[in-house]
């Protein structure tokens, strides 16, 4: 590269920097930076409190729902054999509501399958 | 208060201290970005931008190099994706890249100018860097994330272009 050449890149350069300079005069971006730069911090140590008040509300929901749903493991003796005799209840209850009525259903069909026989017999 | 003071102390949460950073290295890039931008609202830009970055990133700065290298590295990053984020979207209107109305343009007639027409960006950058901010090879190399000998072949080839170049003969020529 010529003498020239390198000479214009410098002298063009400087010819930036001035614009540059001139143009840094006018605004203060140190300033402007440091206002951005405070408002990001406010701003994550709000969210940071936000995630704290977050995580208490959490923590209290989850020990609420376990102190008024105790697991099977927790239980006194007690409590046990009466959620026993519930689901036994239970179980019978759904039994009765939905197999008895298929049963009797069966026994009908059965009973008239032993009328039909016997009357055709008796032809 | 040195410089690696003021990092340390920047590093720890006093944006005063890095303020004063950026007031020491916001000519040397700006004049960087001015060149290199479309026009100076995006060096403005990438400018704030760039020290933001820094700012949040300033833990995995590494004192063996020098603080401006690290802060060219990513005014190059933030350039690269502001460019690419906008001029997408954003056609450039190449006969307003220097308006009247706009005294901080970098005008037409600067051999920067011709650089960034003629030749790419990373050439732009590679010859910025040596000649103005007369960083070594091995600084560049760092900067631009090549190797030394990748950014030795781009001066060379972007010389030798330069040498040939029958716009910036006659740019000397009036000169």
């Amino acid at each position: 590269m010529t003498q020239d050449i390198e000479q214009r890149l410098k002298q063009d350069a400087t010819t930036i920097k001035t614009t540059a300079a001139q143009r840094l005069a006018n605004v203060d971006f140190a300033k402007s930076i440091e206002h951005q730069l405070l408002a990001q911090s406010t701003k994550s140590s709000h969210s940071w409190l936000w995630g704290m008040a977050a995580a208490i509300g959490l923590s209290l929901m989850t020990w609420l729902l376990i102190e008024n749903n105790p697991t099977p493991a927790i239980m006194e003796p007690l409590q046990l054999s009466n959620t026993l005799k519930e689901v036994k209840q239970l179980t019978h209850n759904i039994e009765e509501k939905v197999n008895q009525p298929l049963l009797k259903e069966q026994q009908a069909i059965i009973e008239d399958f032993k009328r039909l026989k016997s009357q055709m017999f008796s032809i | 208060m040195t410089e690696q003071q003021l990092i340390k102390e920047a590093q720890q949460g006093a944006t005063d201290c890095f303020t004063q950073l950026v007031a020491s290295y916001q000519l040397r890039l700006y004049s960087y970005l001015l060149g290199r931008c479309t026009h100076h609202q995006e060096a403005d830009d990438v400018l704030q931008e760039t020290f933001i970055k820094a700012y949040q990133y300033l833990s995995s700065y590494n004192p063996q190099w020098q603080f401006s290298t690290w802060l060219f590295t990513i005014a190059r990053r933030t350039i690269g994706k502001y460019q690419a984020q906008y001029h997408n979207h954003q056609p450039i209107d190449d006969e307003n890249w220097v308006t009247k109305q706009d005294p901080f343009a970098v005008d037409r007639e600067n051999i920067w100018q011709l650089i960034k027409n003629e030749l790419n960006t990373k050439s732009y950058d590679v010859l910025w860097f040596f000649y103005v901010e007369q960083y070594s090879i091995k600084e560049i190399a760092q900067i631009t994330q090549q190797s030394e000998s990748w950014v030795k072949t781009n001066l060379h080839r972007s010389k030798m272009k330069l040498s040939n170049n029958s716009a910036l003969e006659l740019m000397l020529e009036a000169h």
